[in-house]
């Protein structure tokens, strides 16, 4: 669902959810009167189970949005060697190919991705505009934190993830 | 070999013995419930738990001594804490301990798989760890002819690249070769400041690989962390190449100036990542 320029995308977990508590309510409400009787605000509560994921994912999304043309215009290239705890903080921009994706599902996609100098997880906290998918050569603009906030190796948030094509010559010049 | 490998085939025996008390405790703890229970005394069972706290226990330090942290294994001891102290039944408290007890053994492997070696050593902010401190020995006397401010400057160049400063690195290093200049048995280190020079300011603008770099003489090529990279392929060799000079130039720091080593300890787990084996 477009909401201005933002693509608002829930995860498959709320409509899980939903369908749920909506299932549950119905056959409720079949059951029992008493339960009837309440619906005045059980059915607004379900409709906010679907609102608020859909209200916070426009808040991320449009945030990210506004924050990617900085990050284009801040982010240095790195290889993915280079990435270390003393770069914690420090905008980049990596190049590589993604070799898993996980927890898409929840909208929070973990993407591990590879150069030819090593793999670094690249987490992101909303989904991005594109659909990524393993083997796609993507361009990541995101900082450099530890994975756990204040322990942990050093991993990327990711502000933008672009595919790029497979075929297009190498950016810059040698 | 790699890291997985590592993981699988190294670890000191003090290591192997408490891998193989997450298992025997475990699941241990909770049999020896069943046949005390069995003899007629029917005490708590939630406390043939016991077992599995201490095995959570062993896989949380056995986690916590790898570089790489798991915190699924970190928080194990938390559950079994629970485990031991809730009131339970004697079936489900006894399923319960058993499943525990399969999940810490299935963690343990997922531990060695995925987390490394145990034995890696963790720089403790003191010492080189192994590998950076044989090669900072292998090249100690080959640099006896050096000014302090040549090794200074080698310490400089490695901390500005690893944060990523890539601009200042090459300025920094451009500097060292004139300061360098005609100082004779510094060949290779002023070779080192050039190729970190050329690729800092290459990568300021690219990620890809130039036709034509620098690299070192083979003549060097003892004195080099990594192996010869000519075997390797191109993007590969260029890649190696600059490893190379960074470990030379960090290994060159670490031997000569002593008053900037807490600075090298701390870009230390860079260092590392740069060794290709």
């Amino acid at each position: 669902m477009k909401i201005g320029n933002v693509d608002v995308k829930i995860s498959i977990l709320v409509i899980v959810v939903f369908v749920f508590f909506a299932l549950l309510i119905v056959v409720a409400s079949f059951s029992s009167p008493a339960v009837r009787s309440q619906l005045y605000w059980m059915l607004p509560a379900l409709i906010l189970l679907l609102v608020m994921p859909m209200a916070l994912n426009y808040m991320t999304r449009k945030e990210y949005a506004d924050l990617e043309p900085v990050y284009e215009r801040e982010a240095r290239p790195v290889r993915i060697r280079m990435i270390n705890e003393s770069m914690i903080g420090k905008i980049v921009k990596i190049e590589g190919v993604v070799e898993s994706v996980r927890f898409q599902f929840l909208n929070r996609p973990q993407f591990m991705v590879a150069d030819r100098t090593g793999e670094i997880p690249v987490k992101m906290f909303t989904s991005p505009p594109e659909d990524i998918r393993k083997d796609d050569l993507v361009e990541v603009l995101g900082s450099v934190i530890r994975r756990y906030m204040v322990v942990g190796d050093p991993v990327v948030n990711c502000v933008s993830i672009r595919k790029r094509d497979k075929n297009a010559g190498p950016e810059g010049k040698s | 070999m790699t890291r997985t490998d590592a993981g699988l085939r190294s670890g000191s025996a003090g290591t192997k013995f408490l891998e193989l008390l997450v298992p025997v405790l475990s699941f241990g703890g909770t049999l020896a419930g069943i046949f005390i229970w069995s003899l007629g005394v029917h005490f708590g069972i939630q406390y043939a738990a016991i077992g599995c706290v201490l095995g959570s226990c062993i896989l949380a330090y056995l986690a916590w001594i790898r570089q790489k942290k798991d915190i699924v294994s970190l928080t194990t001891p938390i559950y079994a804490f629970i485990f031991f102290v809730v009131p339970a039944d004697y079936l489900p408290g006894i399923v319960l301990q058993l499943l525990f007890a399969a999940g810490l053994t299935i963690l343990l492997v997922r531990l060695k798989y995925r987390f490394g070696a145990s034995d890696e050593p963790v720089p403790d902010g003191t010492v080189l760890a192994g590998s950076l401190r044989t090669y900072a020995e292998r090249v100690q006397g080959s640099f006896s002819c050096l000014p302090q401010g040549g090794a200074e400057s080698a310490g400089e160049v490695f901390i500005r690249f690893a944060r990523g400063d890539y601009e200042e690195a090459a300025r920094e290093a451009d500097l060292a070769i004139q300061h360098l200049g005609p100082v004779g048995g510094a060949q290779l280190l002023i070779r080192a400041f050039s190729i970190v020079s050329e690729q800092a300011a290459h990568l300021n603008r690219s990620l890809h690989p130039p036709e034509r770099y620098l690299k070192f003489a083979s003549e060097y090529s003892s004195l080099l962390a990594n192996p010869n990279p000519g075997s390797r392929d191109r993007e590969q060799e260029y890649h190696t190449t600059l490893y190379n000079a960074l470990l030379l130039l960090y290994a060159t720091a670490w031997n000569r100036s002593g008053a900037d080593r807490e600075r090298l300890l701390a870009c230390q787990d860079f260092a590392l990542k740069l060794f290709t084996q």
